[in-house]
């Protein structure tokens, strides 16, 4: 009599002999940490389970139905280790010590890249072009924090659809400013030390002791809004302060600012302002009506890119956050009755944005696939996020 | 034949290279890959393969399609991008001026 595990790989269940699972359990577990840097993790992963189940299919027939522990090191010899043929994933690979579970210790061959441990330990932000959707600053920000990319992505198109248009100039700013990690040592930088090899060490070995991603971003995700919340008040108070004295700098427009009362100067802008907003509001309403019964817009006939809902939300988003600017524009040009000059810049500020805002537009629509796939990806990250539990389940029965 | 461990780096380096020449003639499973590759002094295994392939994607080189096939899940179904054609093209210019240097070095 032996103990059988069964576990499930991609989606189908296997018997399979407990020393059998160890090895197998050990091997996609070594191939899960080599695999932290590499933004398709959890495909690779999928694919790799794919292999080895069809694999262990060859050792399986009607008449026995369990695979033993000599026909997984069969299959696993096979698939080979797991190695990350990219240079910069190997200077992380390379740092992360070989965990005892390693299933075929001395036939993985140490990657020619191997940091030092010592330069490892410094964390720099850089920006990461392998497997970022633009310039890889959320890749870069998301190696930066240890927290999932996609969120990272998330939180700046919110940020960057709250504030009107604000979060892309600091994209773009970042774009500039912040280098791109292009050695392995930078690479390695940009991950800072091996948050993965510092689990893998301060954990107990077990299939169920893995890093809870989830915990980690929540508590970044409350620091986020804690400074949110600050931010607001300040500029709260510094409205309630700025108003009236003509020497103060004009007041930065509050987060949530929809329109106060106008009091139309004589510099203009002002009615200029209302003139654009209803102009919108008539170019909203043909387009919202078009979107609704599917025709083209403006000679477009962009119901063969997007879905139909897509198409009528993009339409209420795109009217909302234009309408914005140039609202802002018009407090701005009220602002600027005290002070002259801001009228102008708050112009050039929101033709910078339109300019901004149809590049996005512009790489949504030749970018469609990639723009879908990210959206999948938001979608995998928030169940995440929210505790749903990992598919695999392990659970043990005897056979004779 | 190809025993001398200089050659290792070499032959990883050129993994991508024969991989975008094999996905080029004929639209394959990672499968067929591996087996073409195996016949040759890059014999490769899935655990090297995987990856590798994901970050060819990742760079627009390669993409896939999903076929059902009759056995078990559906398949992923490599073919050549129009970035990945013009990078084998590449390549190959490369290689061609990489021999004819070794050859016009001459012993």
């Amino acid at each position: 009599m032996r103990t059988v595990n069964s576990i499930s790989l991609n989606g189908n269940v296997w018997q399979i002999e407990s020393e059998g699972y160890e090895a197998l359990a050990a091997y996609l577990k070594s191939a899960e940490a080599r695999l932290t840097a590499d933004p398709d993790r959890d495909e690779i992963l999928a694919d790799l389970e794919q292999a080895i189940a069809d694999k262990l299919a060859r050792y399986v027939s009607a008449t026995k139905n369990v695979v033993t522990a000599a026909e997984i090191a069969l299959a696993l010899k096979e698939m080979g280790p797991v190695e990350t043929t990219d240079n910069e994933f190997q200077a992380h690979a390379g740092a992360a010590p070989h965990s005892g579970a390693d299933a075929q210790p001395g036939t993985h061959s140490a990657p020619g890249a191997t940091a030092s441990p010592g330069a490892a330990t410094m964390r720099h932000l850089f920006r990461i072009r392998e497997g970022g959707m633009f310039g890889g600053v959320c890749n870069g920000l998301a190696a930066y924090f240890g927290v999932d990319v996609t969120l990272v992505r998330l939180i700046f198109v919110l940020f960057a659809v709250f504030t009107g248009g604000i979060g892309f100039a600091v994209y773009v700013v970042m774009m500039i400013v912040v280098p791109v990690a292009v050695t392995a040592e930078q690479m390695a930088a940009a991950h800072g030390k091996p948050f993965s090899a510092e689990e893998l060490i301060g954990r107990p070995q077990g299939p169920s002791a893995g890093f809870d991603p989830g915990r980690h971003w929540r508590q970044q995700w409350r620091d986020q809004r804690r400074m949110w919340r600050d931010q607001r008040r300040q500029w709260r108070r510094q409205r309630r302060a700025g108003y009236g004295f003509g020497a103060a700098p004009p007041p930065a427009p509050p987060f949530g600012w929809q329109g106060a009362p106008y009091h139309y100067g004589p510099h203009g802008y002002g009615p200029l302002s209302a003139l654009l907003q209803g102009l919108l509001l008539i170019v909203f309403l043909v387009a919202i009506m078009g979107a609704v019964y599917g025709r083209p817009l403006f000679g477009w006939d962009w119901t063969a890119v997007m879905p139909h809902w897509v198409g009528i939300v993009a339409v209420c988003v795109l009217y909302g956050t234009l309408v914005r600017q140039v609202r802002l524009a018009g407090y701005y040009g009220q602002v600027g009755a005290y002070s002259p000059g801001h009228a102008l810049m708050a112009l050039i500020g929101s033709l910078i944005w339109l300019a901004v805002l149809l590049a996005c537009g512009w790489y949504v629509v030749h970018h469609w696939p990639q723009v879908q796939d990210f959206l999948q990806h938001v979608l995998q990250a928030l169940q995440n996020a929210f505790g749903t539990a990992p598919s695999d389940s392990v659970k043990t029965s005897l056979s004779l | 034949m190809a025993a001398n461990e200089k050659f290792g780096p070499m032959r990883k380096g050129l993994l991508e290279f024969l991989i975008l020449k094999v996905i080029a003639a004929d639209r394959v499973y990672v499968a067929d890959i591996l087996r073409k590759l195996a016949e040759t002094e890059f014999a490769t295994q899935e655990g090297t393969l995987y990856p590798l392939l994901s970050r060819m994607r990742r760079e627009g080189l390669v993409d896939y399609d999903w076929k059902e096939s009759d056995s078990g899940p559906p398949r992923k179904y490599y073919a050549l991008t129009a970035a990945g054609q013009a990078q084998l093209a590449e390549l190959v210019a490369y290689w061609r001026l990489i021999n004819k240097t070794i050859e016009d070095l001459g012993a």
